[in-house]
């Protein structure tokens, strides 16, 4: 600051106020310089600040740039990545197509949402009969013939990921049944979750093994321990304790002499037809026919083989009201049923095989089915059928003869199983039981009058007891003759 | 100076001055990137009159990898040494569209794409 004294001035000499002039003409000098240095100092500072703000200016046009490139960048290799998946996947699904359409069995392809079929091969519209265009659109469930199988398959595959080899019944266009395979497996298909459904027809399969049962049955082939028949060859056999029953057509041979042979096997399949499924429904299974005869089988207990002897005769029971009432001639029929050790098996040769049973005990079965043509009797069974029964009590069984049979030593003890007797017949044998066992008791014991006395008993209350009648014909000679030499009471069978 | 990684190679060759990126570079972020940005960074302080870089086997390069590439270049208009040249390749669509970009913060830059 320059202040000037104004009054000190006035005090002043002229020489004085000269250097006082130029005292102040310098300040002022001074003050210009001072003010110049300030200017540029200010115009520096300015154009530094300009040249930083472009700078900054540069560098974030820089930035942006480098955002702009690393988005530009990101959308492209997004498009390019975008575009590969797309090919990709139109390449995998062109092969699946073409996989599928090359594959000799039938292939679906399910939309898992409403389960509509959205795709179906060549060899599907073969299956069916009809145009693959037929099958598009169509519902899954409507190709099952039991819906519910549907939906447990969709459930198993959603549950445990897939389905194997399931065998399923389809229903054609035209209603005829299909056997097949089926197989699920999830995918993508035209971008939708979808099932793959792989099909075997297996109809012809099914059909041949139901032939094949037929001649070879499943009962018999899990005897055996078979899965299937194409496992069985020669020689597979199982041995062990079973009760075999063996059942005969009485008359047969003057039955058929009146008929055509046509007749003849309308005839005896009526016959099969109506007794051979009760050898199944009691856990037995048929070895095979023999004729106008059955061989069976069971091997669990004695008791199948007894309750199966009863149902087949009460069956020919009502068999004969039928025929009798189309004016036909009734039936009769003997069944034998033995128990004991026995082999059971495949016997032939390897082109021409069956099933069969051997042992004595077997051979002796026929006898004894035999022997109810010569007591006069339907059903007997041996001793050792009766001693493995669980329920004997539950049977209408007595005692029928002591027997040797032809080429076999030793006696066998046989009984009569009367339950299938006409009702009437049955309550006269329960009645007259205790008389007619106890008069045996006196036959064997040598008191033949006593048990002549007891068999006249029996036989006033039931005159058409064959087997009382037998032993009255034998007391009776023997009261006579009194028992030879050596008599043991058995009734020695000569004829085979 | 050289890396090797089981999906992408960076290597410069000093006596060509060229830098060749082979591979995929899927790397996640600056950090990741930063030994691969200090290989390219090294060639540029080399202030080589002309310095090429040759992606023409890179065959995949993420956004993050676009930004150190971006970085590379703006190192280089920063020194003002070098002409850059960049070697691209058709085979892989992304490098005729991105790399060009570069020109936008180097007008200067020459490219071919082969």
């Amino acid at each position: 600051m320059i202040s000037i004294d104004t009054d000190g001035l006035l005090n002043l000499s002229p020489a004085e106020l000269i250097t006082e002039v130029q005292t102040l003409k310098q300040k002022l000098a001074e003050l210009e310089q001072s003010n110049q240095d300030l200017q540029v100092m200010l115009d520096t500072s300015v154009e530094h600040g300009d040249h930083l703000t472009g700078d900054l200016e540069a560098e974030r046009d820089d930035l942006n740039t480098m955002l702009e490139l690393a988005t530009e960048h990101g959308d492209t290799v997004e498009d390019e990545l975008y575009d590969r998946v797309e090919s990709t996947l139109r390449k995998s699904e062109q092969q699946l197509r073409l996989i599928v359409e090359a594959t000799p069995t039938p292939v679906i392809i399910l939309r898992l949402a409403d389960n509509e079929i959205v795709y179906a091969n060549a060899m599907m519209g073969v299956l069916f009969d009809v145009s693959v265009s037929v099958l598009l659109g169509r519902k899954s469930i409507e190709l099952y013939c039991d819906a519910s199988v549907h939906d447990r398959l969709l459930l198993i595959l959603a549950t445990q990921g897939g389905v194997d080899r399931s065998e399923v019944c389809l229903r054609r266009h035209d209603g005829a049944d299909v056997w097949v395979e089926i197989s699920l497996r999830q995918l993508e298909f035209n971008d939708e979750p979808s099932v793959l459904c792989g099909i075997h027809d297996i109809t012809h399969l099914k059909a041949m093994n139901r032939a094949a049962n037929r001649f070879v049955p499943k009962e018999y082939l899990e005897f055996l321990n078979k899965n299937s028949i194409s496992d069985i060859t020669l020689g597979d056999h199982v041995t062990g304790e079973m009760t075999v029953m063996f059942s005969d057509l009485r008359g047969f041979t003057s039955l058929s002499e009146n008929m055509s042979p046509q007749e003849n096997f309308a005839f005896i399949n009526a016959y099969f037809g109506r007794v051979s499924p009760i050898v199944r429904e009691h856990k037995g299974f048929i070895i095979k026919y023999l004729g106008d005869g059955i061989h069976g089988i069971f091997p669990q207990r004695a008791d199948d083989g007894v309750r199966a002897g009863i149902a087949q005769l009460r069956k020919v029971q009502r068999y004969n009201e039928y025929r009798v009432q189309k004016g036909r001639l009734p039936i009769a029929v003997g069944i034998g049923v033995n128990t004991g050790y026995m082999m059971v098996g495949m016997v032939g040769e390897h082109d021409r095989m069956q099933g069969d049973a051997f042992s004595d005990e077997v051979n002796l079965t026929a006898r004894i089915e035999g022997l109810t043509k010569f007591y006069g009797t339907h059903f007997i069974i041996s001793d050792a059928t009766r001693q493995r029964l669980n329920e004997p009590t539950t049977f209408d069984i007595r005692f029928l003869d002591r027997v040797q049979v032809a080429g076999r030593k030793g006696t066998l003890d046989l009984y009569e199983v009367y339950d299938a007797d006409p009702p009437e017949m049955r309550a006269l044998k329960q009645e007259t039981q205790i008389d007619y066992e106890q008069a045996l008791d006196l036959y064997y014991d040598r008191q033949f009058d006593a048990a002549q006395l007891k068999l006249f008993g029996v036989l006033q209350r039931n005159p058409r007891d064959k087997p009382a009648w037998h032993h009255l014909v034998n007391a009776t000679r023997l009261a006579d003759t009194g028992a030879p030499e050596g008599w043991t009471g058995v009734t020695v069978m000569n004829k085979k | 100076m050289e890396i090797t990684h089981d999906d992408y190679q960076v290597r410069f060759d000093e006596e060509i001055s060229t830098i060749i990126c082979e591979g995929s570079f899927r790397l996640r972020g600056t950090q990741e990137y930063q030994p691969i940005l200090s290989i390219l960074l090294g060639a540029v302080d080399a202030k080589p009159e002309r310095l090429t870089l040759d992606v023409r086997e890179l065959q995949f390069l993420n956004s993050s990898g676009i930004t150190m590439l971006s970085k590379f270049i703006l190192q280089v208009r920063k020194h003002g040494a070098s002409q850059v040249l960049i070697l691209g390749s058709k085979n892989y669509p992304w490098q005729g569209k991105s790399l060009k970009n570069f020109q936008r913060l180097l007008p200067a830059l020459e490219m071919e794409i082969g």
